[in-house]
């Protein structure tokens, strides 16, 4: 082989590799912005930490839920607790609970409205099936509740949401006594895993 | 004719002097993650802002670009053609070419690393051998690589440039004394 053809080869090698590397790049990321554009207008669906409640020891672990939504379904549950731990409750003091004898459940019956309130940032408001269960103890009832969605950006570090049930004495007596009227349960940042998406309307 | 060789050598300098900032931005990560022990997602280096898939992947297809570059003079240009006949241009061709290989292959990681971002969300992406090997290791010993293995060629350039005479590189195309 000539000196002029390998060198058009070695040029033509360098050219194909460097272009399929680019090539693979660009098209993933114009794959991942087409789909972003058929997704829903808002969704989400990850972990997130609820609190760093103590075990009886004084250590703190987390209690986490799972959570998914979207423009017209939210749903939001805390499992279990890994640990036993206290909870101030609001009307009932402090109450001890056992290992794995908390779980919680919010799911939407309807979403009523979603409103963009800033930039990537989403409030959602409807009503929903709040489920609670503390050892024996267990309640269900339909109350209102609202959702403000955070989208910090790709993944899920700057994302948070922060869920806001409303209780009262006559429908969720149990759940009102335990959280209070208007619990808010996430803080902010707090998405441990997943991703929340909001588009700008 | 000293023109190609000073083309080559501002080349490969350039190159060398990018990627010897980034190495240093790779030891810092080795210094985060072995003598802090910041885990492999915590260890983002000096310029931590700067630690994101994108820039990692253009920065590695550029200098890929650049040893590419230098590489077709060597191999190519008439003026260079004397390298390999020469013991230490030899040597320094062979460990130049192992450097390009490593540097190709690295670009290769970065490539499946930005398709995991895309479709994952993650940063730092694990790439092909980081679901194997401890993500900042990896990286040092690839950039490692990729830096020390062109520069066996400075040598060879340097006394090329230097001595016009009696040159190591470019023997000359004709004997003197044919000429």
């Amino acid at each position: 082989m000539n000196k002029s053809k390998a060198a058009l080869l070695f040029v033509a090698g360098i050219a194909l590799f460097l272009g399929l590397s680019v090539g693979y790049v660009l098209r993933s990321w114009w794959s991942v912005s087409r789909t972003v554009k058929e997704q829903p207008k808002i969704f989400g669906m990850g972990t997130e930490l609820i609190d760093k409640p103590s075990d009886p020891q004084g250590v703190p672990f987390e209690l986490t839920s799972v959570f998914a939504f979207t423009d017209d379904f939210f749903h939001c549950v805390v499992v279990t607790n890994d640990k036993p731990f206290a909870m101030k409750t609001y009307s009932l003091g402090t109450v001890k609970i056992g290992k794995n004898q908390f779980s919680m459940s919010v799911d939407s019956v309807r979403i009523e409205s979603v409103k963009n309130t800033g930039k990537g940032r989403v409030e959602l408001k409807g009503i929903a099936r709040s489920i609670t269960r503390v050892g024996e103890k267990y309640e269900e009832a339909i109350v209102p509740f609202s959702a403000v969605a955070v989208d910090g950006g790709p993944g899920y570090k700057k994302d948070s949401l922060v869920l806001t049930v409303f209780y009262n004495q006559k429908d969720s007596p149990m759940q009102f006594a335990i959280f209070g009227p208007e619990p808010r349960f996430g803080q902010p940042v707090n998405v441990l895993s997943g991703n929340i998406s909001v588009a700008e309307s | 004719m000293l023109r190609a060789k000073v083309t080559v050598v501002a080349l490969l300098l350039s190159a060398l002097l990018v990627q010897t900032f980034h190495e240093i931005e790779h030891i810092a990560q080795f210094y985060q993650r072995w003598w802090l022990g910041a885990g492999p997602q915590e260890a983002h280096g000096i310029l931590f802002f700067l630690d994101v898939e994108w820039n990692h992947f253009v920065f590695n297809a550029l200098y890929f670009l650049l040893l590419a570059w230098v590489l077709f003079f060597l191999l190519f240009d008439p003026q260079f053609q004397s390298l390999g006949q020469r013991h230490i241009g030899r040597v320094g061709l062979g460990f130049f070419v192992s450097g390009f290989l490593i540097q190709g292959y690295h670009v290769f990681e970065h490539t499946v690393r930005m398709g995991q971002f895309f479709q994952l969300g993650c940063t730092p992406c694990p790439g092909i051998l980081g679901w194997y090997f401890d993500l900042v290791y990896l990286h040092l010993t690839l950039n490692s690589a990729t830096l020390l293995l062109p520069t066996a060629i400075l040598p060879t350039l340097w006394r090329g440039l230097k001595d016009r005479d009696h040159n190591y590189l470019l023997l000359p195309r004709r004997p003197p004394w044919q000429s």
